[in-house]
């Protein structure tokens, strides 16, 4: 943490000061991770640069506050609203109020009412998810178990010893564990211990669609995710629905707690699974090799063209080594995975599976759907 | 602007780096204030380039660590020499008993990027590169270390940098950094340079070539990064392709001086497909 010193705070002027302790709360409103660090940091770095120099100012403060990409792009904006008095227009939600109260009888009741906007004519908006405060949520009755059966899951995906695993005499001697033993002995390095090789983690990237067909599921399914990042695994988790978006710190962070809807910018309504993929494929090249075990958690219904999901899904299963899609409306009475999505998908799927409960996930576990092929 | 940052980028720039101003802030910032400095971006930006172009500004060794998978303490921060151990409790049984605390001293002691950059003077450049390749355990064997600037060896005590590195880490978002490291760090998101930075990047590397090629060679780079490219161009991509251009005597750039160094650009086969299904042209018609 910084130190400041009388010197450092004498440069300044005490509103300096005040504007920039001021800043990181403002910040935090704003989605932002500053505390009071970043603040000690901020007004060290002002001793070091021209005050008046503003755009020197938002180049070090930008460098000290965002921490992501997406907050290195907003924060020019944001520091010109904070010091320069450009406020936010719309700062908080305003419910939708249909025209009835707009006018005529009750408008005499309306003045003591909180400001509201109100629409003329009909109701501007309606989303099936409004007023819920979380997009996901882990169900908590199921995480012992998921996170049991998960671990047994990646345990089981351990790539198998090859051929080259068998110890044929060329086995090394470990010197920091022989060394450690001889001390025991007076320095007399009685017992040789041999390197002992862990198997790799395996390498599992996990695509869940949040479109509203999958409502029902998100919050076994966000259980399902949450229990990857508590494996022994290298798992990366991306959601989609007309775009794509790497949540695996947020799953890890907030699955069990709940993510908000402001955590997830631009992820509302519809499915592009190919166009998902097409960025999974462009943005992350490097997360994709032969020993990753891609998942897909999605029903399949796409709004998007399905050469489009046909192209994506034949690159991606020509780079990686298995391809799973977890469908939960396969363990439906009747139904076939006939939609133009699922069609074009399936030719490209190692295992196509249904995953909707504990007692389902058990069965996929324990049936070896998920084994990835040996290198 | 700051004398110091403007000064900071003019020694940049005698070390073959551009740097806009933004970015000088920051590094004067970081040595200032002596913080790490965390640069992510797309590969092949000057991410690395920057590390080794403060290193010759400041005239200091550059210590580097490139991280990988499985990356542990015994390779970034010391190790012991366990022959010389095991040799010298030998010679020490036959004597009588051995002293354990001579075992574990400075002259058995490995010195490892870490554990180098905080005891050499003057304090060099240390470059943590790619740390996104590392595991998380790792991450947090950092955390001591760019927070404090010190070491903890069990058998040694603490080992304190007098005058701190310059530290810089570089990552590619293969997966996200720990929170703990980042808020550690003053952050930089390096993009790709604007056009008229990209073509004065490539003059100062390539001196030979014309300032209109320089700049055609950039617009053209810049259009291919649009392109949905598996591995799109970066700025070492359009210095090499400048200097192919330059060694053929190229004065303009054609379909045919196209064809033949297309792969100081473009580095895999279905890179080529898509550039060629669009047609070559895309890198320099108007």
């Amino acid at each position: 943490m910084e130190r400041l010193t009388a010197e450092v705070l004498g440069r300044l002027t005490g509103d300096i000061v005040k504007q920039v302790i001021g800043f990181a709360p403002w910040l935090r409103k704003r989605g932002f991770r500053a505390g009071i660090p970043e603040t000690l940091t901020a007004i060290a770095a002002l001793a070091e640069l021209n005050v008046d120099c503003m755009e020197e100012v938002c180049s070090a403060f930008r460098a000290i506050y965002a921490r992501t990409p997406a907050e290195w792009g907003i924060f020019p904006n944001l520091f010109e609203q904070y010091f320069f008095g450009r406020e936010v227009r719309l700062e908080e939600k305003r419910r939708l109020q249909p025209d009835e109260l707009a006018g005529g009888a009750g408008a005499g009741e309306r003045a003591s009412r909180p400001p509201v906007d109100v629409v003329q004519g009909f109701l501007a908006g309606y989303h099936p998810d409004d007023g819920e405060r979380f997009a996901l949520r882990a169900d908590e009755r199921v995480l012992k178990d998921v996170v049991q059966l998960t671990r047994l899951a990646v345990r089981r995906m351990n790539a198998p010893r090859g051929r080259k695993w068998r110890l044929r005499g060329k086995e090394k001697i470990d010197l920091r564990q022989t060394m450690r033993c001889a001390l025991r002995r007076a320095g007399e390095p009685f017992v040789l211990k041999m390197r002992k090789r862990r198997p790799d983690k395996p390498r599992i990237v996990l695509m869940i669609d949040i479109s509203g067909s999958m409502k029902p599921y998100a919050p076994f399914i966000t259980s399902l995710a949450w229990s990857f990042t508590r494996a022994r695994a290298r798992t990366q988790i991306f959601l989609f629905s007309t775009r794509l978006l790497r949540v695996t710190s947020l799953i890890a962070r907030k699955g069990v707690a709940g993510i908000p809807f402001s955590d997830l910018p631009g992820l509302r309504g519809g499915t592009r699974i190919g166009g998902a993929l097409e960025q999974l494929l462009r943005r992350y090249p490097s997360l994709l090799h032969r020993r990753t075990c891609v998942i897909i958690v999605s029903d399949g219904f796409d709004a998007g063209h399905p050469q489009r999901l046909h192209s994506a899904m034949r690159d991606l299963a020509s780079r990686v080594g298995r391809v799973v899609w977890i469908n939960p409306l396969l363990g439906e009475p009747g139904y076939e995975p006939k939609s133009t999505g699922m069609s074009a998908a399936l030719p490209y799927i190692d295992a196509f599976v249904d995953v909707h409960d504990v007692a389902t996930w058990k069965k996929v576990v324990t049936g070896g759907a998920l084994r990835t092929a040996a290198p | 602007m700051n004398e110091q940052v403007r000064r900071l980028q003019e020694e940049l720039r005698r070390a073959h780096y551009v740097a806009e101003e933004g970015l000088a802030t920051v590094l004067y910032l970081a040595q200032r204030l002596a913080r790490p400095l965390l640069l992510e971006g797309p590969a092949g930006v000057g991410k690395t380039a920057l590390a080794k172009a403060l290193a010759t500004v400041r005239s200091v060794n550059l210590v580097r660590l490139q991280c990988y998978e499985g990356l542990d303490a015994s390779q970034a921060l010391y190790d012991w020499d366990y022959p010389k151990q095991l040799l010298m409790a030998r010679t020490a049984l036959a004597d009588g008993a051995v002293n354990q605390a001579a075992l574990y001293s400075e002259p058995f002691l490995i010195e490892r990027p870490l554990l180098r950059a905080l005891r050499e003077r003057p304090a060099p450049v240390l470059l943590i590169d790619e740390v996104d390749r590392a595991d998380e355990e790792f991450e947090a064997l950092l955390l001591e270390f760019l927070s404090e600037f010190q070491i903890t060896i069990p058998e040694m005590g603490t080992f304190r940098a007098d005058e701190p590195p310059i530290v810089i880490l570089t990552s590619n978002r293969t997966r996200d950094l720990s929170d703990a490291l980042r808020r550690r760090c003053l952050y930089v998101w390096v993009d790709y340079p604007s056009l008229e930075q990209e073509a004065d990047i490539i003059s100062l590397h390539v001196p030979e070539i014309a300032p209109q090629l320089a700049k055609q060679v950039a617009r053209g780079v810049r259009r291919l990064r649009k392109l949905s490219l598996l591995k799109p161009p970066g700025l070492a991509e359009s210095i090499d392709f400048a200097q192919a251009l330059t060694e053929l005597g190229a004065e303009e750039l054609d379909e045919d001086v196209i064809r033949l160094t297309l792969g100081c650009l473009l580095k895999t086969q279905e890179d080529m497909d898509v550039l060629r299904e669009k047609g070559l042209d895309v890198l320099w018609s108007a």
